[in-house]
């Protein structure tokens, strides 16, 4: 069991906080962990899922599980895909007709070790030739949305994600 | 530092000069035309940024070894990039994602519009390289190492 002075849980209306002091930060030695969390917080991450899956796919159970246990990306991820989406309707791109979206993990096979949670937005061919007749490429595209996420995300969180276009 | 006898960046001239020649390419060799200019293109980037964060001062012995003689160098110049300049390091990381397709995928079609793509990339990149390599301090180039060793230890802890 967790000692309280060890360990300080904080819940605000929009901010859920938990601090696992040094000592107890290697979780090996424990044999489990309760936490009670305010249900007003629950409900804030279960909206928050419930964005995400509604603007984009997740193809693995893997990325899920990064996803719950990393609340402040969870709570940020659904602002930027709901302005990619804004964007991409702005210029005409429809999801499923034009664009997918997904957010899945970005592995490197070759270094182990070197991997990040990705947004990854797949042109179709009607995509990009919408994008052609405005003007724009692939790579505008890219630079745009990466723009957005260095804009939207907090710094915590844009350590953590990047922006693909396939 | 040893003297230099290879200039990074003309593995991108040469993936350009490939490509401008992609007209009297023999069809049954476009594909591998193609995927040679996207792996140039990146480790054009990659040799030039691993170069000039060498040619700094970093004291830390092991760090060094691993730029110098891994494969982790690829993690390091990248994460340490993306420490300095997000953007800067998504396009890296954009560009590493497309070499790897380009290299090791066989069961994808590698088309001259991926190359274009590519080079667009690269270009931003070279562009942005000189103002990125100024602010880079071997604290950014460590913390980028310990974070993938972290990530490494986390994954062998379960």
């Amino acid at each position: 069991m967790i000692n309280q002075d060890a360990t300080a849980i904080e819940t605000t209306k929009m901010h859920l906080t938990i601090n696992i002091y040094e000592g107890l930060a290697n979780l090996r030695y424990l044999s489990g962990i309760s936490l009670r969390i305010n249900s007003e917080v629950v409900e804030i991450f279960r909206e928050a899922f419930g964005h995400l899956i509604r603007f984009a796919s997740i193809p693995d159970f893997e990325t899920v599980n990064n996803l719950l246990s990393r609340p402040s990306v969870l709570y940020a991820f659904p602002m930027l895909l709901r302005r990619v989406h804004e964007f991409l309707e702005t210029i005409g791109l429809h999801r499923g007709e034009d664009f997918q979206c997904e957010v899945s993990e970005w592995i490197d096979y070759e270094v182990e070790g070197w991997n990040h949670l990705q947004l990854k937005v797949t042109l179709l061919k009607s995509g990009r030739n919408k994008l052609f007749e405005r003007g724009m490429d692939k790579f505008t595209l890219l630079k745009n949305l990466i723009t957005m996420a260095s804009q939207i995300l907090p710094h915590e969180v844009r350590q953590e994600v990047i922006v693909l276009v396939e | 530092m040893s003297h230099r006898t290879f200039e990074p960046k003309t593995f991108y001239e040469l993936a350009t000069y490939v490509n401008r020649l992609s007209n009297i390419i023999p069809q049954e060799l476009k594909q591998a035309a193609n995927r040679t200019c996207i792996s140039r293109a990146y480790y054009a980037v990659f040799l030039s940024f691993r170069e000039k964060i060498l040619a700094l001062p970093i004291r830390n012995v092991e760090l060094r070894k691993r730029i110098e003689r891994t494969n982790d160098a690829h993690a390091i110049v990248a994460e340490s990039i993306r420490k300095i300049d997000f953007n800067v390091g998504d396009y890296i990381l954009n560009l590493r994602a497309k070499r790897n397709q380009a290299d090791y995928m066989t069961n994808i079609n590698v088309t001259s519009d991926d190359v274009i793509y590519v080079f667009k990339i690269t270009n931003e990149i070279f562009h942005e390289l000189t103002a990125i390599v100024t602010k880079l301090k071997e604290s950014d180039i460590l913390s980028a190492w310990n974070k993938i060793q972290q990530e490494r230890e986390r994954r062998y802890s379960f």
